[in-house]
């Protein structure tokens, strides 16, 4: 009789304790890549919500699954999300998503915290999805197009950020629990890449837009997008993203251009940039100390030059590269702190967490930190390898 | 029984106990006036060893004998290395069937035996189970005699010493108790010698009958004996403390007390060099792991823990299931169970019908049930792999064991997913803690941990080889005496 009893105790205990309630086969699940936000066109409080599953069916002939688009509105994410239940012959499986796509129109328009509730509160759903912004375009079409080299899109645009990520140094990539979190951080605010079709929709929707040798529509990472009191403010240039990436120590591998005489360039790696930052309160205002010790390979080198024979050579290149990654970040800090207002370096959040007596007794809030913040930056760039050619192929003058 | 004075009555009382038996024959021999009576059985015993030796010898000195006492002649003077005088019917009896000629005389009450065995035997032939890369290829036979010297022949100590008992109340069997005195632990002999006394059965087939008679309920499932047919593994296993427990008329030894890791060691290892026999040691552990889990893993991912997989695999995984009408655990279960039969079709089919066997099995079962929907082709890899590597032991009962606990981890990961199959692991190890063979810990040398004992454990340290070590510490010996 206590046997029995401590073997149903078990039993009652695994069953508790474990999934079993929640037991379903792979193949009922639609695998969901990606979700695309957008406002509704004719309801203007209801938001539409697109999914797109990748595991629709499978190609006979090259054996990969084929993907499929749905979409349906409702007032909250969910609501649209049962609507698109109802149509589906499967359960949607949230937990493989990999990117959320969200309109511009939307981000600039309406506090993102509005409709992500949904991300944060749900168990299944995965966290590590990429968000990004569609420019122009609906964001539920970037989920329609349908790219080579990788046939599901939402996969497409998550490996291309991540190599992006790793070796543009223009990019960078933000996860739905770090934008959430930056958006309900009064010190920070987040920056979001921005993705957008080239081509023709109409005709990226249809597979045979792969079996071009050059696809007549295709999906392109431009440039970051900055916020501003939790809207989306503007985008950043190209060079402005890289001096972003410089400030807040997200670049990994970036490439710069210098021009080495009149009208020549030479091209730059930089791996490795230690980056030290001093807080500090001067004449009563934040001020950032931010000091750049940058390591580059020289790539490409198109002027006239003999590292082994002219030290000055390679002393003139450092001293140029210093000079353009001072200017790249500059430009990016004016762009955030000196036209706009927006804190996506963390400063505020920095302040507080480094200088909160400081703060307190200038009567300073975390908002207020970008407003008046005052950078000086010192830059100092050495290039360690001239690869496998000591002087360029013009030879010494 | 004691016999009787009277040679005549001692033959009715032989022919009576035997049933008359036709093998049995009784040759008068008359010297003078005296009849002696040459009684032993064709079968077992060999002709040309009893013509020559006895019958012969009798035969030249016939006429010299008519003086002389016939019994103290025959006892002494005819050439023979097993000469025994018995006085009870039983022995008689025993002897007779063991391939001796009885001297049954008038007047005394004793009988006289010679030794004149046929040879019955297949000879030394190579190890066929455990074959052998490097290391010396002679194997058991079914001869005790033979098995006896090839142990000798290895270790020529005199400490290599041995308890025979007879086993068995109708087939007589000889068991023999091997162990190097002063290196193994008396107790632990006296206890199995006491054991292998009190067995109760009518007939030893094998070595296996006396291990099931003597060991304990297994709760485990996991063998806890070890069966060898190479003498030098047997000789390796003497030298670190174990006992080698041999039965007439099999060519299996078993080595008592064994340890789990024992399953992973294999004779060769002894040949090789060190940091290879640890490699395939843990080569070994991976393949009972996989064995034992790869199924259930499966199955609690598939059902229960999509988020653990790669998007890209989760892709293909669910197309390569789409269409298949069945749950992933059912699947398995019939895969499994689909491939057990191969391989009992395969081992038992005689000659060469396993190949067809295989080609069908591996034709039909495989490719035809994918491209039917019947099963999706990850699980014939799952279950491929997982059967693929429970054959990496040449144990079957290990097999054996291996295959209840892949189904009964398939069950608790189709109902509970990770937190079943994690339930069942830690019930598994609890048993093999928990478990003793012959009195000692299953998982020695690691649980007692014994350090000296781990130069021959997962890896395989060279003055391991040159000096043997007992698994068992002192003190694990000491508790166990106390």
């Amino acid at each position: 009789m206590k046997k029995i009893v401590k073997i149903l105790i078990i039993i009652l205990i695994l069953i508790s304790s474990s999934g079993c309630f929640n037991y379903k086969e792979i193949n009922d699940y639609a695998i969901v890549s990606g979700i695309s936000i957008d406002k509704d066109e004719e309801d203007k409080s209801k938001y539409k919500v697109g999914i797109q599953i990748m595991n629709a069916k499978k190609d006979e002939e090259t054996d990969t699954s084929l993907i499929t688009f749905y979409k349906a509105s409702g007032n909250t994410v969910y609501q649209a999300l049962e609507k698109i239940m109802l149509d589906s012959p499967k359960e949607l499986y949230l937990g493989h998503n990999e990117v959320l796509v969200l309109s511009e129109e939307l981000l600039k328009n309406e506090d993102p915290l509005n409709y992500l509730d949904y991300f944060m509160r749900d168990a299944e759903i995965e966290k590590d999805s990429l968000v990004m912004v569609s420019m122009k375009d609906k964001a539920y079409n970037i989920l329609k197009v349908i790219t080579p080299l990788e046939t599901i899109p939402s996969t497409n645009l998550k490996s291309t950020l991540n190599i992006a990520d790793n070796f543009s140094g223009t990019l960078t990539i933000i996860t739905i629990d770090q934008f959430i979190s930056d958006l309900i951080n009064e010190g920070a605010e987040p920056i979001i890449p921005m993705v957008k079709i080239t081509g023709d929709i109409k005709d990226g929707e249809k597979m045979d837009n792969i079996t071009e040798s050059d696809p007549s529509a295709k999906l392109k990472f431009d440039a970051l997008a900055y916020f501003e009191n939790n809207k989306l403010k503007g985008y950043l240039s190209n060079d402005e993203s890289t001096g972003y990436n410089f400030l807040a120590k997200t670049q990994k591998e970036t490439y710069i251009n210098i021009k080495c005489d009149d009208q020549n360039y030479a091209t730059t790696r930089i791996k490795d940039a230690k980056i030290k930052e001093e807080l500090s309160f001067k004449n009563n205002k934040p001020y950032v100390n931010i000091n750049i010790d940058a390591e580059a390979d020289l790539l490409e080198c198109n002027c006239s030059a003999d590292f082994i024979n002219n030290e000055k050579s390679i002393k003139q290149l450092e001293k140029k590269l210093s000079k353009k990654i001072k200017t790249l970040v500059t430009k990016a800090s004016n762009k955030l702190y000196k036209d706009n207002n927006s804190d996506t370096l963390k400063y505020g959040k920095k302040f507080y967490e480094e200088k909160y007596k400081e703060m307190k007794k200038l009567g300073y809030t975390k908002k207020m930190i970008s407003e008046d913040i005052k950078f000086n930056f010192k830059v100092k760039a050495q290039i360690k390898s001239t690869e496998l050619s000591i002087k360029s192929i013009k030879g010494a003058k | 029984m004691t016999i009787g004075k009277d040679r005549k009555k001692i033959i009715e009382e032989i022919k009576r106990k035997t049933g008359n038996a036709s093998d049995v024959s009784y040759k008068d021999f008359p010297i003078d006036n005296k009849i002696i009576t040459f009684a032993y059985a064709n079968t077992v015993s060999s002709a040309t060893d009893i013509n020559d030796f006895i019958l012969r010898r009798m035969d030249e000195e016939k006429n010299n004998l008519k003086t002389k006492d016939l019994f103290l002649y025959i006892k002494n003077y005819i050439p023979n290395n097993s000469i025994k005088e018995i006085t009870t019917m039983e022995d008689a009896l025993y002897y007779l069937f063991n391939g001796f000629t009885l001297v049954i005389f008038d007047n005394t009450n004793k009988i006289i035996v010679f030794e004149n065995k046929a040879k019955l035997n297949s000879p030394i032939q190579r190890s066929e189970n455990e074959q052998s890369l490097k290391g010396p290829s002679d194997s058991f036979t079914e001869n005790y005699e033979t098995n006896t010297g090839l142990l000798r022949k290895r270790i020529k100590s005199e400490n290599l010493w041995f308890n025979e008992c007879i086993v068995g109340s109708k087939s007589k069997t000889k068991v023999a108790l091997f162990y190097i005195n002063g290196v193994c632990n008396l107790k632990l002999v006296n206890d199995i010698t006491e054991k292998i006394k009190k067995i109760d059965i009518e007939y030893v087939g094998s070595a296996n009958y006396i291990l099931d008679a003597i060991s304990n309920p297994n709760r485990a499932i996991f063998p806890t004996n070890l069966t060898t047919e190479r003498p030098d593994f047997a000789c390796q296993m003497l030298l670190q403390g174990r006992v080698v427990l041999m039965v007439e008329n099999s060519n299996q030894v078993i080595i008592l007390p064994c340890t789990f890791i024992d399953f992973f060691k294999n004779p060769d290892d002894y040949y090789e060099k060190g940091l290879n026999v640890f490699g395939t040691r843990i080569i070994r552990i991976i393949a009972m792991m996989l064995a034992i889990l790869t199924p259930a893993l499966y199955i609690s991912l598939m059902a229960y823990n999509l988020e653990s997989i790669p998007s890209g695999l989760l892709i293909n995984f669910s197309i390569q299931r789409d269409g298949v009408p069945f749950p992933t655990v059912f699947e398995i279960l019939v895969m499994s169970f689909m491939f057990q039969i191969l391989r009992e079709g395969d081992m038992r089919f005689p000659g060469k019908g396993g190949s067809s066997i295989s080609i069908v099995g591996g034709l039909v079962l495989g490719q035809a049930a994918v491209e039917a929907g019947i099963v999706s082709p990850i699980t014939i890899i799952i279950v491929g792999v997982s059967s693929v590597a429970s054959l990496a032991f040449s144990s079957v009962e290990l097999i054996n064991s291996i295959r209840w606990w892949q189904l009964i981890l398939i069950v608790l990961a189709s109902f509970f997913g990770f937190v079943g199959v994690m339930f069942g692991c830690i019930i598994l190890v609890a048993l093999l803690a928990s478990h003793e063979s012959c009195g000692k810990p299953f998982l020695a040398p690691f649980e007692p941990f014994n350090k000296n004992a781990q130069k021959d454990a997962i890896i395989l340290d060279k003055v391991s080889k040159f000096h043997p070590q007992n698994i068992y510490t002192k003190e694990d010996e000491n508790e166990k005496d106390s």
